[in-house]
């Protein structure tokens, strides 16, 4: 049986950045436009409250950020890092997994 | 409305290095959402100063020393500083005359003119004079740029002002030999009225209202702009 996670909701704001910032750098604008756009604007991240979780996944170490100056905007990059790809992984093996889980419970078959 | 999630944050005690940087960033999402869209539709898509908040809120270790424990930073805090302002410069310095002053003969030490006797005098002077207002300020600028209630600074500022009115040194080292150097610290008042500054009831008057005057004219400003 499947550990209960309580990151199950909580935590997808979190998985859904670190995966987009697996591939560049981005600045919150454009992540949550990314995010949006790769959802098919199925999800769509509260614009405001994704610095709160940036912020906190940089304390942790899982995020690298610069400043840059943008076309005469400051802009705050954010970067994965090492610790960051290593959370990754464990969360999108978490969340694979209840997805299946979920899956099941619904009636259709499960990965192997 | 990013000054009022400012404030709202600050009055909840998260550290004001937080709240600045993430007002700063929202306000650059904020222009990249007014380039694609109204000022209102761009409002509501950063979200209301309280989901903004909340969401800032539901974060671990956001909140500051001062919202944790103001007695610690508001109380404990200036009092210690106070002790250790005082204390460690001329320890310091009574160090420094054991280990570089050995060409001085220790009887000439404390003698007027001698580099020891110079910084040491100056040293009471900043002791008895600035340090209790100095310290006294730090801790009404940490109370007033974090919100914090009177509540836990009152008794600091008192306390501030009291030893600083009373707290002295005592350094001697002209008994003519290293191992006589004295070195100690304690609390003394003159007798009300004796003295004009320095270690007396007065010198308290005056620390308390030097401390307490920019606090009223900081909170009189707050007040006239809210």
């Amino acid at each position: 049986m499947a550990e209960s996670n309580p990151h199950f909701m909580n935590g997808v704001p979190e998985l859904l950045i670190l995966q987009v910032l697996k591939e560049r750098e981005m600045y919150g604008y454009e992540l949550v436009e990314e995010i949006r756009r790769r959802s098919g604007e199925v999800i769509a991240i509260g614009e405001g409250v994704v610095y709160p979780v940036l912020h906190a996944l940089e304390r942790s170490g899982a995020l690298a950020s610069r400043r840059a100056k943008v076309k005469g905007r400051s802009r705050v990059y954010y970067q994965l890092t090492p610790q960051g790809m290593a959370r990754l992984t464990g969360l999108s093996g978490t969340w694979e997994r209840l997805a299946d889980a979920i899956r099941q419970v619904m009636g259709g078959t499960a990965h192997a | 409305m990013l000054d009022d999630l400012r404030q709202l944050l600050l009055r909840e005690g998260v550290k004001p290095a937080i709240v600045g940087r993430y007002v700063a960033e929202l306000a650059d999402h904020l222009e990249d959402l007014n380039d694609s869209g109204s000022p209102e539709e761009a409002l509501r898509r950063l979200g209301t100063p309280e989901t903004l908040a909340a969401a800032v809120l539901a974060q671990p270790g956001v909140r500051s020393w001062t919202a944790r424990a103001p007695w610690a930073v508001l109380t404990l805090g200036p009092v210690l500083a106070l002790i250790l302002g005082c204390l460690l410069p001329t320890l310091l310095l009574f160090l420094g005359v054991r280990a570089f002053a050995s060409d001085l003969d220790y009887g000439r030490a404390a003698e007027p003119g001698t580099w020891p006797y110079l910084i040491l005098n100056g040293l009471f002077v900043f002791n008895e004079h600035l340090l209790p207002v100095l310290v006294g300020w730090a801790a009404v600028a940490i109370a007033v740029r974090q919100r914090a209630a009177l509540g836990w600074l009152l008794p600091g500022i008192l306390l501030t002002a009291i030893l600083g009115g009373g707290l002295f040194l005592d350094v001697a080292w002209h008994t003519g030999h290293p191992a006589d150097i004295r070195f100690g610290i304690g609390l003394k008042f003159a007798d009300p009225f004796t003295t004009m500054l320095g270690r007396s009831p007065e010198s308290v008057c005056l620390n308390l209202v030097a401390i307490l005057a920019p606090y009223a004219m900081l909170r009189l400003r707050a007040a006239r702009n809210a």
